[in-house]
């Protein structure tokens, strides 16, 4: 199940929060048991067989709490949880990559398997190994099966995360302060899904269409055709999963579980180091926790340290992907971020809109990176920018910026130069939702009133999201 | 002003609650897509244009007895020819890219909810029938929630603003401009493409791709076998069984010699004809069953000028396939079939395919089609007294952005169109047509007191300028569209070409738009497009 769907939006959760709430008076854990199989329903919704693994996954990790609770060689039952927990990741994310990989260094022809990626292992498979890792520590107060459960199947974070601490999390569950209704929490998450579900169905679905158009047809691209391409994917990449997140959060909080913030403006930075404290905060937060501060972080010197660096961004660029433009990606992010930690002293002496511009800049190519379809076809996309300027505009590309109540405009309007009206729209869509996400504060930071306005706002914006969740395609297809 | 949060929370959910349900009211008013109740015809105009999201409103709420069906090769059939032949009321519910699944299921539905029916005619493409009984046409975003009986997924229709910004408001707009006329796009015009494309063999064949050499035959596997009778059996014949008074008419459509050929260069002709076998066998058992193949018309399937690729053929092999399946030619029947099949598999696997090579690309498209327009009348209609729009027709006509031209094609007076028109933007039937052409045009309106005694226009057009381009619409006294013919001005020079435009629909007084301007303001002002030698035979 989706968050930006019709049955989440109208009837899952609505119907999940009376539920929770109410059950949370009839007795301590009911609540939770209700949370529970609620995300069992989110999770299973399209997706019965991945639930399978997840349980499996669960029911093992079930295994070693049991064995590592019993208190003998815990750090070798960590460890073989760990190593596990991991193997089941590879098998379903990575092992075709192998394959890939052993067929083109051995030229042999070993045939991939077909194996469907479960949806959201990356991140329960993290998450099960940060359980295990915070058992080891005793960092877990409550050690139940059914918090352990709920830890991991909570539906708001499930799929795409954040990432949270067991303790944080579980604690709150346990929380008898959080088991009633708070009606300030649910204006304020009702506020931040609305933003969220924004990102994602106004601006991030948008962009995805002028992306993909430009992405697969680079040749044909003018200049500017591509710097709108690339925009629109910047843009894209930031909406959607940060999105992802506000309604994760949001929906958390409606049910009185403060979720971590994820997204911190990553665009307004003025320095990479920087932008990874603020993307994706708790992956980074988790690769530091458990791969970086391990390895030694940077108390065993500058050299030991860029070393970890670099460990770290390969060990994010092969999660990202299965693929070695990954393993390239997480390179260059790295040696960049290490570069910056290098020129440090000389950044900071620049003013700050030429240091945002670096900053902007170097995203900018990783984003393009990340997009590519390999590192030959980011070559493309930067040779073809630097081959000569056409200033031209295709008009195919500016029509993926059509909305249905823009084209309704432009009918209702009579507008006599279609091709004019598009530019300027397309120009306004990008503009504004650039100064979106650099101007006003991020959401998890902002205070949320309950005012008129911002009720009048959000019911505007809520009402337009659920319109712009359905669609319906034309077809002008005559093959048979 | 700040509120209570309790105030604030009851104050979004009453005020979301009340928006949503006031634009789901309208879209449950309207209802474009046909899917709560009938159309309102009195009130709204209902563009037809998306057969996935349209098609299985059209079978629960319209009115009829008769459906045709089929994937793209069927959206060129014309209701009013079928009602003509068989005194039927008919629509057509075509699926492009369908698979025998898909065609069915709408069927069903059909039959569920109309006990009226009594006549479906249907194609049955030899390339369908070795395909999983289960598996749905891929690679089409499938609006499950208007074919399904959950009423609660009727909120996906019911807030969604591609309908309501593309549909529901554009019809409230249309309500109010002149000469509005309410009603639907007519099932002629509906998903009808004939004009589209340019026919020949430089439209269908590719020899670069030839292999120049057939694979070895094989013969159908038993899995093969199980999977055609399990596709026929769910997907053709249950509805046959469950429905004994319904008469169906299934043909195999007359692809092109060329598909043919790519069939018997991939070794698979012999499993294309044993294929058939089986289907025949099959379905000859049924006496509500009439099934008819014109693959031995070898006339017609060699031809290339009848088709626009190596399985579509225009429009008038549609009226042809009517002619006959309505005579009851070249109906198999147990007696038949098997020599059937004998000449055709002698035929496809020794004709000298290299002759579609050489074979003559008429210049002139219409050639084919009059071709066929003969042999279906007994009688060429062209050579039939026309009546002849001459420049005393064209001082009487309505001119807009037009003006009469003298000396024209073949030394007869016509009208040069100059101009664009305003579009609907992103609209399918671009401009609309309902409405635009009865105010604005570019080029001339005629009125004809009684068109049933014409069965064809044609004309020879050229564009002169930029984006001219051609296109004919048809309306009754009252503004009702009844047909249209258009075509695009990428597809031609600047030289004279003859169009033919199928009027055997229209009956009555009719107004006709000829229009050359361009459908856009995006296009040349000055596109221009001139008109002669109008005739109606």
């Amino acid at each position: 199940m989706q968050f930006n769907s019709y049955t989440y939006i109208l009837l899952f959760f609505p119907v999940t929060l009376v539920i929770y709430f109410l059950f949370n008076r009839i007795r301590k854990n009911a609540g939770k048991i209700i949370l529970l199989l609620a995300s069992l329903v989110f999770y299973s919704v399209g997706n019965l067989k991945y639930t399978i693994v997840l349980c499996v996954s669960i029911f093992i990790n079930c295994l070693f709490h049991a064995a590592m609770k019993k208190g003998n060689r815990k750090k070798m039952i960590l460890t073989a949880g760990i190593i596990v927990n991991l193997l089941i990741l590879i098998y379903f994310k990575y092992l075709n990559f192998f394959i890939d990989t052993i067929n083109v260094i051995f030229r042999s022809d070993i045939k991939f398997l077909e194996i469907l990626l479960p949806l959201g292992i990356s991140f329960y498979t993290f998450q099960q190994i940060i359980y295990l890792v915070n058992l080891y520590q005793n960092k877990v107060s409550d050690q139940s099966m059914l918090s352990y459960v709920l830890y991991i199947l909570y539906f708001p974070k499930l799929l795409m995360g954040p990432l949270s601490d067991p303790e944080g999390l579980i604690s709150q569950f346990d929380d008898p302060l959080k088991r009633k209704v708070n009606v300030e929490n649910i204006t304020k998450g009702i506020q931040i899904f609305t933003i969220g579900l924004f990102k994602k169905v106004i601006l991030a679905d948008t962009f995805v269409k002028a992306a993909d158009l430009g992405f697969g047809n680079i040749s044909a691209a003018s200049t500017i055709d591509l710097l709108i391409v690339i925009m629109s994917y910047v843009l894209q990449l930031y909406f959607d999963f940060s999105g992802y997140s506000d309604m994760a959060i949001g929906s958390s909080k409606m049910l009185n579980i403060d979720l971590p913030m994820n997204f911190d403006s990553p665009y307004k930075v003025l320095c990479i180091r920087d932008f990874w404290k603020r993307w994706h905060i708790t992956l980074t937060q988790y690769f530091t926790k458990y791969i970086y501060y391990p390895l030694g972080g940077s108390r065993k010197g500058e050299f030991r340290a860029a070393l970890n660096t670099i460990a770290v961004f390969l060990v994010s660029g092969i999660w990202h992907g299965a693929s070695w433009k990954f393993v390239v990606w997480g390179l260059i992010v790295a040696l960049c971020n290490i570069l910056d930690k290098a020129l440090d002293k000389v950044r900071v002496k620049l003013p700050k809109f030429l240091q945002w511009c670096i900053a902007f800049l170097t995203i900018v190519v990783f984003c393009i990176l990340f997009r590519a379809d390999s590192i030959s076809h980011w070559g493309e996309i930067f040779g073809h920018m630097f081959s000569g300027i056409n200033l031209s505009i295709s008009s195919e590309l500016l029509q993926t910026f059509d909305l249905p109540e823009s084209v309704y405009l432009m009918n209702v309007l009579h507008l006599t130069n279609l091709y004019r009206f598009r530019i300027l729209w397309a120009a306004f869509f990008l503009v504004s939702s650039f100064c979106f996400c650099m101007i006003p504060a991020n959401s998890s930071r902002r205070t949320y009133k309950t005012t008129v306005m911002s009720m009048v706002i959000t019911t505007a914006a809520f009402t337009w999201c659920i319109l712009a969740l359905g669609t319906e395609p034309t077809f002008v297809y005559n093959n048979f | 002003m700040r509120m209570k949060p309790g105030i604030w929370l009851a104050g979004f959910l009453l005020a979301s609650v009340i928006l949503l349900c006031f634009f789901g009211y309208n879209v449950y008013v309207t209802d474009p897509l046909f899917h709560f109740h009938t159309p309102r015809t009195d009130q709204f105009f209902y563009p037809l244009d998306n057969e996935r999201f349209q098609n299985d409103g059209i079978v629960k709420h319209f009115d009829y007895d008769t459906i045709v069906t089929g994937p793209s090769i069927a959206e060129n059939f014309k209701t009013t020819e079928i009602d003509g032949l068989f005194g039927t009321s008919s629509i057509k519910i075509p699926f492009a890219g369908g698979n025998f699944k898909e065609i069915n299921d709408i069927l069903e539905n059909a039959v569920n909810a109309n006990s009226d029916i009594r006549i479906i005619i249907r194609s049955l493409e030899d390339s369908l029938f070795i395909a999983d009984k289960d598996e749905m046409s891929s690679g089409y975003d499938y609006p499950t929630y208007l074919y399904n009986r959950n009423p609660l997924d009727d909120v996906m229709y019911l807030l969604n603003r591609d309908i309501l910004f593309s549909r529901v408001l554009p019809m409230y707009e249309n309500v109010k401009t002149a000469h509005f006329a309410p009603g639907t796009t007519p099932f002629d015009i509906y998903s009808n493409w004939n004009a589209f494309f340019s026919y020949g063999k430089n439209a269908v064949l590719d020899p670069g791709s030839w292999n120049k050499g057939w694979q070895t035959e094989r013969p159908m596997t038993e899995d093969e076998k199980q999977l055609l009778l399990g596709n026929l059996q769910q997907n053709v014949i249950d509805i046959v069984e469950k429905n004994p008074d319904i008469l169906f008419y299934f043909y195999f459509p007359p692809f092109s010699a060329e598909d043919w050929r790519k069939v018997g260069e991939s070794g698979k002709l012999g499993i294309r004809v044993e294929s058939e076998r089986i289907v025949i066998e099959e379905l000859l058992k049924h006496d509500n069953i009439k099934l008819f193949s014109f693959n031995n018309r070898t006339d017609i399937t060699t031809d290339l000028n009848h088709y626009y690729d190596y399985i579509h053929y225009g429009e008038w092999i549609n009226s042809w396939i009517l002619h006959y399946i309505h005579k009851g030619e070249y109906q198999l029947t147990g007696e038949n079939y098997r020599q059937y099949l004998a000449d055709e598999y002698d035929f496809y696997s020794t004709y000298d395919y290299d002759q579609l090579l050489t074979q003559e690309d008429y210049e002139d498209d219409t050639k084919a089609a009059v071709q066929i327009y003969t042999e279906i009348f007994g009688e060429d209609p062209f050579l039939s007294e026309p009546l002849l729009i001459d420049d005393a027709w064209l001082q009487h006509a309505e001119l807009k952005k037009a003006v009469i031209v003298y000396d024209q094609y073949d030394g007869t007076a016509g009208i040069e169109t100059k101009g664009t028109l305003e579009r609907t933007v992103n609209s399918f039937a671009s401009p609309d047509e309902h409405i635009i052409w009865n105010d604005d045009f570019c080029g001339m309106k005629l009125t004809i007191d009684d068109a049933s005694s014409f069965r064809f226009l044609t004309f020879y057009g050229k564009r002169t300028m930029d984006n001219g381009q051609p296109h004919i619409i048809f309306y009754d006294e009252n503004g009702n569209l009844l047909a249209s013919y258009r075509s695009y001005y990428s597809m031609y020079d600047n030289e004279w070409h003859r169009f033919l435009v199928d009027m055997r629909g229209v009956k009555g007084k009719v107004m006709i738009v000829f229009n050359g301007g361009y459908e856009d303001v995006t296009g040349s002002q000055d596109s221009s497009y001139i008109f002669s030698n109008i005739r109606f035979y």
